[in-house]
């Protein structure tokens, strides 16, 4: 769908931008929070924090990097609170696990892709937000770098950094080696 | 190129394919280098690994629910906030006007009940010494005290 970039927005126009983007955010935050709660929760804040901004948008960007900035910014509160809660909370040494369930098993995972889900939270918030936009969105390197309010370059270093370090600590494990 | 700076587009490679801005170089540099070609390789299902997590998807009926969350806005609770913000206004302005009436009252009893027993009013110090004085208790029977005394 093209992006709705008219002076005079309109419900009409949230609507249909709501219809094409809450689906695509919804993943964005999933795989920020790894939480299916959480991430409708943060994708209905995120939405409705847009809805009450809707003209004031200026259009200095696009409407769909505004979006995404918003929906990282309730991610990045979320697992701030999240890590709090975890250290007050957590004994010394836990591992932590995060939600499964049945209706998220529609592809069959591999054994790797396992692997590589747990490698991600190993990631800083900066490299696991590149990676993620860059790997499951796939947005452009300048695209990120307006989300992230970066630079080109450091985009492309973080992204570098994030998936060297998932590669070589799965190759540490023995896991890229043997074949999986 | 070297395999030292070959690396550091082997992710910008893998992820990219054609738009990767060294890609013929690298192409190049593959074909010879068995340890970068590893190194890429590995990238590369590091990649088609990562792509493969699922994610929970929901029918459009689903969004389409929770839509009307959003024409809507939260205009009740604003309102309400304001609402709120008033009648605690008018609740505090209601509590000052009172208490500076009942200390008014005060004053005027005392005033009475000295010049009962005194053909000299007081001193605005002194009155003012008594309303702190029958503030919580009946005026009549504090000053009569005093008197008293």
């Amino acid at each position: 769908m093209k992006q709705v970039l008219t002076k005079t927005r309109n419900s009409a126009d949230f609507d249909s931008f709501y219809r094409e983007y809450a689906p695509k955010l919804f993943g964005v935050a999933y795989r920020m929070v790894r939480n299916q709660t959480d991430a409708l929760d943060i994708v209905q804040e995120s939405f409705l924090r847009a809805y009450n901004n809707w003209n004031k948008f200026k259009g200095k960007s696009k409407l769909s990097t505004w979006l995404y900035r918003i929906i990282l910014n309730y991610s990045y509160d979320f697992l701030r609170k999240r890590n709090r809660q975890k250290r007050a909370d957590m004994p010394e040494g836990y591992e932590g696990r995060t939600e499964t369930f049945d209706g998220e098993r529609q592809v069959r995972q591999s054994e790797l892709a396992d692997k590589v889900k747990a490698e991600i939270e190993h990631l800083t918030v900066k490299q696991k937000t590149i990676f993620v936009l860059k790997t499951y969105e796939e947005l452009s390197y300048q695209e990120i770098a307006e989300v992230v309010h970066s630079r080109i370059g450091t985009v492309k270093a973080t992204y570098f950094q994030s998936v060297q370090k998932i590669r070589k600590r799965l190759k540490e494990q023995g896991t890229l080696s043997h074949g999986l | 190129m070297d395999c030292k700076e070959i690396r550091t587009y082997i992710v910008e490679y893998a992820s990219d394919g054609e738009d990767c801005t060294r890609h013929a170089e690298v192409t190049d540099h593959l074909a010879g280098c068995p340890a970068c070609r590893d190194e890429a390789e590995e990238v590369r299902r590091v990649l088609t690994a990562g792509r493969e997590i699922p994610v929970p998807t929901f029918a459009p009926e689903f969004w389409e629910q929770r839509l009307p969350a959003f024409r809507y806005p939260a205009r009740t609770p604003v309102r309400l906030k304001l609402a709120l913000s008033l009648a605690s206004v008018l609740a505090i302005a209601a509590l000052v006007t009172y208490q500076v009436h009942q200390r008014q009252t005060t004053r005027q009893i005392i005033a009475t009940n000295v010049m009962t027993h005194s053909s000299v009013l007081p001193a605005d110090e002194t009155i003012n010494d008594l309303v702190e004085c029958v503030q919580d208790c009946d005026p009549d029977l504090a000053l009569n005290a005093l008197l008293k005394k």
